[in-house]
C-alpha cells in the first residue's frame, strides 16, 4: 500500500510522518525521554537513550515508544515517579504525529486513555490483583475490539456492509 | 476497508509487548502494548471520522463530451470530483472504460489533501457500435500514516451510445429514379364497410338500405349506394439477408449497411403507426432469428437492436474481399461480435482446439457452441425461411425482402413463395455491380447494373411483387451520368 500512498501524491507517508515528528512536541518529548534515561539510570540509560533516538530517526514513532518502554522496563526500579517521568516523554513521542491530523484532540485522548489503562493494568498485576497473562489478553482484546468496531462502523457508514466487492 | 503492512507491523508490536509482559513478568510492558494498541485505534478512529465526512460530501461526475457518437470516432470523457470543504484525506478518483471503448490514458484524478475539486479529461476511442456504460467512479484513499485504506464507488454511471457508421446517400428507386416512399398507406384494393368514402355505384339487391345515397338517387332514375374503402391491419415481416455476399462494399457502406439503414427506417415507420412488425434473418447456413409480427415497443426495440447487431459473415471464403479496410489491418470480422458470425465462431474454436491453456479451456465451449442459428436449413436459407416461417403466418402479411442480386434464382423462388400466400411482397435489392466495381471499366459496371435492372423488372412483374433497388445514390448517379455522357459522345461521333 505504500504504492497507493505514492500514487495519490503522498510522496512518502513515512517521511511525512517523521516530518511531523520533527515538531516541537516530538523534539521536546525526545529530549525529555533521553534526559530522563540518562539522568536516572546512568550508563545503561545513555545506551537506552541512544537506542531510542536512533529508532526515532529511522522508524515511525510507535517503534521508538515501544523501544523506550522496553528500555524502561529493563532499567526501572520501584519508583513510580521515575517511571511516570519517562512515560510522559514516551507518550509525547507516540502522539507527536497527531500533527498530521485535522482534529487531533480526540485521537490523542484515546491514546492517552489507553496508556493510562495500561498503567492501571500494570499496577493491578504488580499488586497481584490480576495475572499478567490475563492482563495481556485484556490489552490484546481491547485493541482488537476497538479495531473491529471501527471497521464495522466504517462499512455500515459508507454503505459497504454486505457488498462482496469490499 | 483495508489495512497496510505498517498496520500489521504495529499489531505485531502489541502482541510482542503483551506476550513479553506475560512471559518475562514485566508489567511495565503492558503499558507499551496498551500505548501502541491505543494509538493504532486512535488513528483508525481519525481515519473513519474523516472518511465518513468525505463520503457524505464528495460529488463525482463523469461525463462524455457527447452522449452519442459515431463508430470509430473519439470523444472526450471528463471526470470531476468536488467537495464543499477542503478534503482531510488525499483521494484518488478513477473510472474504467467498458469493454469496447479504449481510453487514451488513465481516467484518473487526484484530490490532494486540502483541495476541493479536481478534474481530468481523457479521450475515449469508440471502435465498436453499441451502448456502453461507464460504471460508477472508484475512489481510493489512505490515511496520512499509511496504515488504513478504503475504496468505494461514488457518483452515477455514464452512458455513451456509439452509432454504427451508416451510409447517408441511400437511394431507393427503380432504374436510377428515386421514389418517394414505397411503403405508404396500404390500399387493400377491396371495397366494403369502412370509414373512407370510395365511390357511388348502382344499387343491387342485398345492399343495405342505410348505404343508399338518397341525394344521388333523387337526381337520377335509379338508386345508388355509397361504398367505403376497407382498411385492414397490415402485418409486415422483414426478411433480411445476412449472408456473406451482403458484406461486399467499403466499410460502413456495404450492401448490408444500406439495407440495414433502410430497414431501420421501416421499423420507425411501423412504430409510428403501431403496425405489427416481425423479423426473419438468414445467414449462410440457416435462420438467425425468427420473430413473428407484433405491435409493441419491445418488439420494435428488439428488431432495431438485432438489425444493429447483425453483421454478414465475411470471415470464411472471400475474407480478403473488401473487408481488410481498417488502418490497423483488422478485418470487419475481427471487429464484429462473433455471436452473429458462425464462421468466425468456428474459426476461433478451431484455433483454440490445440491450446491446452486455462484460457482456451475457458473460452473453447463458448465458441464451440456459439452458433447463432435458430434453425439450420439444408437448401437456400432465404427460401427456407419463407417456407418455414413467413408462409405460416395467418392473415394478410406484407413481406419485405432485403437482399441482393447474387442468388437470383433462389431469391426469385423465395419471393414467389411469399407472394403465393395472402399478401404482398416488397423486394429491396442492392445491385452487386455498385458494390464490387470492375476497376477501370465503368462501362462494364454499367452493363452489370443494367443486367441487375432487368432482373429487378422481372421480379417486379411477378404477381403480388413490387421490386426496388437500394443503392449508394452518389455512386449510381455518377454511373448513369458517365454512361449517358459516353452514349452522347458516341452518338456525336457518329
Amino acid at each position: 500500500m505504500a504504492g497507493l500512498a505514492d500514487r495519490i501524491g503522498l510522496a512518502d507517508s513515512r517521511a511525512e510522518e517523521r516530518l511531523a515528528d520533527r515538531s516541537r512536541l516530538g523534539g521536546a518529548s525526545l529530549v525529555v525521554v533521553a534526559a530522563a534515561l540518562v539522568l536516572l539510570y546512568g550508563a545503561p540509560g545513555v545506551a537506552a537513550a541512544a537506542a531510542v533516538v536512533a529508532c526515532w530517526l529511522a522508524l515511525p514513532a510507535t517503534y521508538a515508544f515501544a523501544l523506550g518502554t522496553v528500555a524502561l522496563a529493563a532499567l526501572a526500579g520501584e519508583s513510580v515517579a521515575e517511571i511516570a517521568l519517562v512515560e510522559v516523554g514516551l507518550v509525547g513521542l507516540l502522539v507527536a504525529p497527531a500533527g498530521l491530523l485535522d482534529r487531533p484532540a480526540r485521537p490523542v485522548g484515546i491514546a492517552v486513555v489507553a496508556v493510562a489503562a495500561g498503567g492501571a493494568l500494570a499496577w493491578a498485576t504488580s499488586h497481584g490483583a490480576i495475572g499478567l497473562p490475563l492482563a495481556g489478553l485484556v490489552v490484546l482484546g481491547g485493541t482488537a475490539l476497538g479495531g473491529y468496531a471501527l471497521h464495522r462502523y466504517q462499512l455500515v457508514n459508507i454503505g459497504l456492509a454486505g457488498d462482496a466487492s469490499e | 476497508m483495508g489495512v497496510t503492512r505498517g498496520y500489521w507491523g504495529e499489531v505485531g508490536l502489541v502482541v510482542a509487548l503483551a506476550g513479553a509482559a506475560a512471559l518475562l513478568g514485566e508489567p511495565l510492558l503492558l503499558v507499551g502494548a496498551a500505548g501502541v494498541g491505543g494509538w493504532l485505534v486512535a488513528r483508525h478512529y481519525a481515519f473513519v471520522r474523516d472518511l465518513s465526512g468525505v463520503v457524505a460530501a464528495l460529488s463525482v461526475s463523469q461525463s462524455p463530451e457527447r452522449e452519442r457518437v459515431t463508430e470509430e470516432n473519439t470523444v472526450d470523457l471528463t471526470l470531476e470530483a468536488t467537495l464543499p470543504a477542503p478534503t482531510p484525506l488525499a483521494l484518488d478518483v478513477e473510472t474504467d472504460a467498458p469493454v469496447g471503448v479504449r481510453l487514451d490514458g488513465e481516467a484518473r484524478t487526484t484530490l490532494q489533501r486540502g483541495d476541493r475539486e479536481a478534474t481530468a479529461t481523457v479521450a475515449a476511442d469508440c471502435p465498436l457500435a453499441g451502448e456502453f456504460r461507464f460504471d460508477r467512479a472508484t475512489v481510493r484513499t489512505t490515511d496520512r500514516s499509511d496504515r488504513f485504506t478504503a475504496e468505494f464507488a461514488v457518483g452515477d454511471p455514464a452512458t455513451l451510445t456509439v452509432d454504427a457508421r451508416a451510409p447517408r446517400d441511400i437511394h431507393v428507386g427503380t432504374g436510377g429514379d428515386a421514389i418517394g416512399t414505397p411503403y405508404g398507406e396500404l390500399d387493400t384494393g377491396e371495397r366494403g364497410t369502412g370509414l373512407d368514402f370510395a365511390e357511388l355505384r348502382s344499387y343491387v339487391p342485398g345492399d343495405a338500405v342505410r348505404n343508399i345515397d338518397w341525394k344521388a338517387t333523387a337526381r337520377s332514375d335509379e338508386a345508388y349506394v355509397r361504398t367505403y374503402e376497407t382498411t385492414a391491419e397490415r402485418r409486415t415481416a422483414l426478411l433480411v439477408d445476412c449472408r456473406t455476399a451482403m458484406a461486399a462494399g467499403p466499410s460502413g457502406a456495404t450492401k448490408f449497411d444500406y439495407l440495414r439503414e433502410f430497414a431501420l427506417g421501416l421499423v420507425t415507420y411501423a412504430r409510428e403507426r403501431s403496425e405489427p412488425l416481425g423479423l426473419y434473418a438468414v445467414g449462410d447456413e440457416g435462420v438467425l432469428t425468427s420473430r413473428a409480427p407484433a405491435a409493441n415497443e419491445e418488439a420494435y426495440a428488439t428488431i432495431e437492436r438485432r438489425l444493429r447487431e447483425f453483421a454478414p459473415n465475411d470471415a470464411s471464403g472471400d475474407a480478403e474481399a473488401a473487408t481488410t479496410d481498417a488502418d490497423d489491418g483488422t478485418t470487419r470480422a475481427d471487429r464484429t461480435p462473433a455471436r452473429t458470425s458462425p464462421a468466425v465462431a468456428r474459426e476461433r474454436s478451431r484455433l483454440l482446439r490445440g491450446d491446452d491453456s486455462a484460457y482456451a479451456d475457458r473460452l473453447g465451449p463458448f465458441f464451440g457452441t456459439a452458433d447463432p442459428y435458430v434453425e439450420r436449413i439444408a437448401g437456400d436459407p432465404l427460401y427456407g425461411s419463407v417456407r418455414a416461417g413467413i408462409s405460416r403466418l395467418s392473415g394478410t402479411v406484407t413481406t419485405v425482402v432485403l437482399t441482393d442480386d447474387s442468388n437470383r434464382a433462389r431469391t426469385r423462388a423465395a419471393i414467389r413463395t411469399a407472394a403465393r400466400s395472402e399478401g404482398t411482397v416488397l423486394a429491396f435489392l442492392t445491385p452487386t455491380a455498385l458494390f464490387e466495381r470492375a476497376d477501370g471499366d465503368p462501362e462494364a459496371t454499367y452493363e452489370r447494373y443494367a443486367d441487375f435492372e432487368r432482373y429487378r423488372r422481372e421480379l417486379d412483374n411477378e404477381r403480388g411483387v413490387a421490386a426496388f433497388e437500394v443503392a449508394p445514390g452518389d455512386e449510381l448517379s455518377r454511373l448513369l451520368a458517365s454512361h449517358e455522357a459516353r452514349r452522347r459522345s458516341a452518338e456525336a461521333g457518329d
